[in-house]
């Protein structure tokens, strides 16, 4: 494991119930974002919860910060900052009370960081938390995971039933983290929008991790393209993700595409008009089988 | 447990007014019930309350391990069973006309009682969970007694009438000091199982499972 790679992820599996996990390989690099994303039910949470030990896999090798989860979950939390999708808190309490609990278990911890967050987030400190709103109660959770200065921050479905505007201000306050350089995050969400900010995608389906790759070469290579066929084409279908046919005009998706790519379809005898990128949204759709322009056909018809 | 101050409290004036002896015995036993009574319900109640809130997630997700957790809830559990103690001493003390050796010495087993029975209820509330931690602690109770009264009835010459007069020996000899430390050493060895073996349960366990 190099020095950089503050996950690694080998041959995770788990049960819960009916629902199984499986992820043979992820890995995350040192000042990025990694945006997990996936349906509900997908093993989003039970994945985060694996990385800080919350969850006890079968089986897998989990090793966060060069430390293995299995043995150092204590200290793989004390630095790591985690923010669940339901932050539990004592409610009779107040920020600055729960702060007085968390404090001691974290080594890096600073009152000086955390009055700086309560601000910035406009945290009431000494109302008790049971009158805070829920986008209150996501902001005092992501003051709280902030205040030891974890090297890597772990969110799961943050911005989850927030307003507009504390979801950007929460998505702006993980954006700002990373760019030293020396922070990571890890972002789970079904919302694709706050995604934007992710280095990396990791899309997970049914417990699968079908999907992990660079946002940018993701949106690169997933493409949606129209045309017209130019003569009779041997069967294309192979060159496409989703594909469609229509008298002399078809439609198709891709997850290849490439001057390679194009070559390839134009030798089967089809013309590119129109190529467009596809939403993080659609990428979900397709890559989960959700959607396919078969379908897309039926509903206009 | 401002309930049961009031009501021990209550208790103890009443018994300064009662003249029938008999009686006066069945309300100071109302008093030195108390000490029970906290060792009894504690546990389950803190683990209810952990569970009903959702705060069990919160200790879950704490850089913290089990023997850190528990230690933290059972320290709770005694400190609030000491203050249950002292209001039943109070109690005492009250209805005995402020003699403060008597009523440590009525006190004293029934103290050493209930921490028996919080280490156990926490042992037991940790592995079957609160709700079915009160049942196990009944089961075990009866199953003890009717062990010792089918044990009575076996030995030779023995009947219901030697098992009264043997419970009754049994408790004169449990406030002897010897009695007293016996019973001492049994509590803190239930107390001691109770706190390793939840120790080991919840580091055994993850956030899938509630208290």
């Amino acid at each position: 494991m190099s020095n950089d790679q503050i996950i690694r992820v080998v041959g995770l599996s788990h049960r819960l119930g009916r629902f199984e996990l499986a992820i043979p390989e992820l890995t995350m690099e040192r000042g990025y974002v990694l945006g997990l994303l996936g349906r509900n039910g997908a093993g989003k949470s039970t994945t985060l919860g694996a990385l800080v030990g919350l969850i006890k896999p079968a089986a897998g090798d989990i090793t966060v910060l060069g430390l293995p989860v299995r043995s150092a979950a204590v200290e793989v939390r004390r630095r790591v900052g985690f923010v669940p999708e339901q932050a539990a808190f004592y409610d009779g309490l107040n920020a600055t009370q729960t702060a007085a609990i968390l404090a001691p278990f974290y080594p890096g911890w600073s009152d000086k960081l955390l009055q700086r967050y309560l601000t910035r987030f406009e945290i009431d400190a000494k109302q008790p938390i049971r009158s805070y709103s829920k986008g209150m109660r996501v902001k005092l959770a992501l003051a709280l995971a902030l205040s030891h200065a974890p090297e890597l921050l772990i969110l799961d479905e943050p911005t989850a039933g927030l307003d507009p505007v504390v979801r950007q201000m929460v998505v702006g306050e993980i954006a700002g983290l990373v760019k030293d350089g020396r922070h990571s995050v890890i972002i789970s969400s079904h919302i694709t929008s706050d995604l934007a900010i992710a280095d990396y995608i990791g899309i997970l389906d049914a417990g699968r991790l079908i999907l992990h790759d660079d946002q940018e070469q993701l949106r690169e290579r997933w493409r949606k393209v129209s045309g017209a066929t130019v003569h009779a084409p041997s069967d294309p279908t192979g060159l496409f993700l989703s594909y469609r046919r229509d008298g002399a005009s078809f439609a198709g998706v891709t997850d290849h595409y490439s001057t390679e790519w194009r070559s390839q379809v134009e030798q089967a005898g089809l013309r590119l008009d129109v190529v467009a990128q596809l939403t993080l949204d659609e990428i979900l759709a397709y890559a989960t089988g959700q959607r396919n322009l078969s379908d897309d056909a039926r509903e206009v018809a | 447990m401002l309930v049961v101050t009031l009501i021990t409290l209550a208790t103890a004036l009443v018994l300064t007014a009662i003249e029938d002896q008999d009686l006066a015995i069945g309300y100071r036993f109302i008093i030195t019930l108390v000490p029970a009574y906290f060792g009894l319900t504690l546990p389950a109640m803190s683990f209810r309350n952990e569970n009903r809130g959702g705060t069990w997630r919160f200790l879950r997700a704490l850089p913290a391990s089990g023997s850190i957790v528990v230690s933290a809830k059972a320290g709770a559990a005694l400190l609030v069973l000491g203050a249950g103690s002292v209001v039943a001493l109070a109690g005492l003390m009250i209805a005995n006309g402020g003699s403060t050796i008597q009523a440590t010495r009525t006190l004293s087993l029934p103290v050493v009682f209930g921490l028996g029975l919080l280490g156990l209820n926490f042992g037991l509330c940790f592995r079957f969970g609160e709700r079915h931690a009160s049942l196990a602690l009944l089961v075990i109770l009866a199953t003890l007694q009717i062990t010792g009264m089918v044990q009575f009835a076996l030995a030779p010459g023995g009947g219901i009438r030697d098992l009264i007069t043997a419970v009754e020996q049994w408790f004169e000899w449990a406030q002897t000091p010897m009695g007293l430390l016996t019973c001492s050493c049994v509590a803190m060895v239930a107390l001691a199982a109770g706190w390793i073996l939840s120790i080991r349960i919840y580091d055994a366990r993850d956030i899938t499972h509630p208290m």
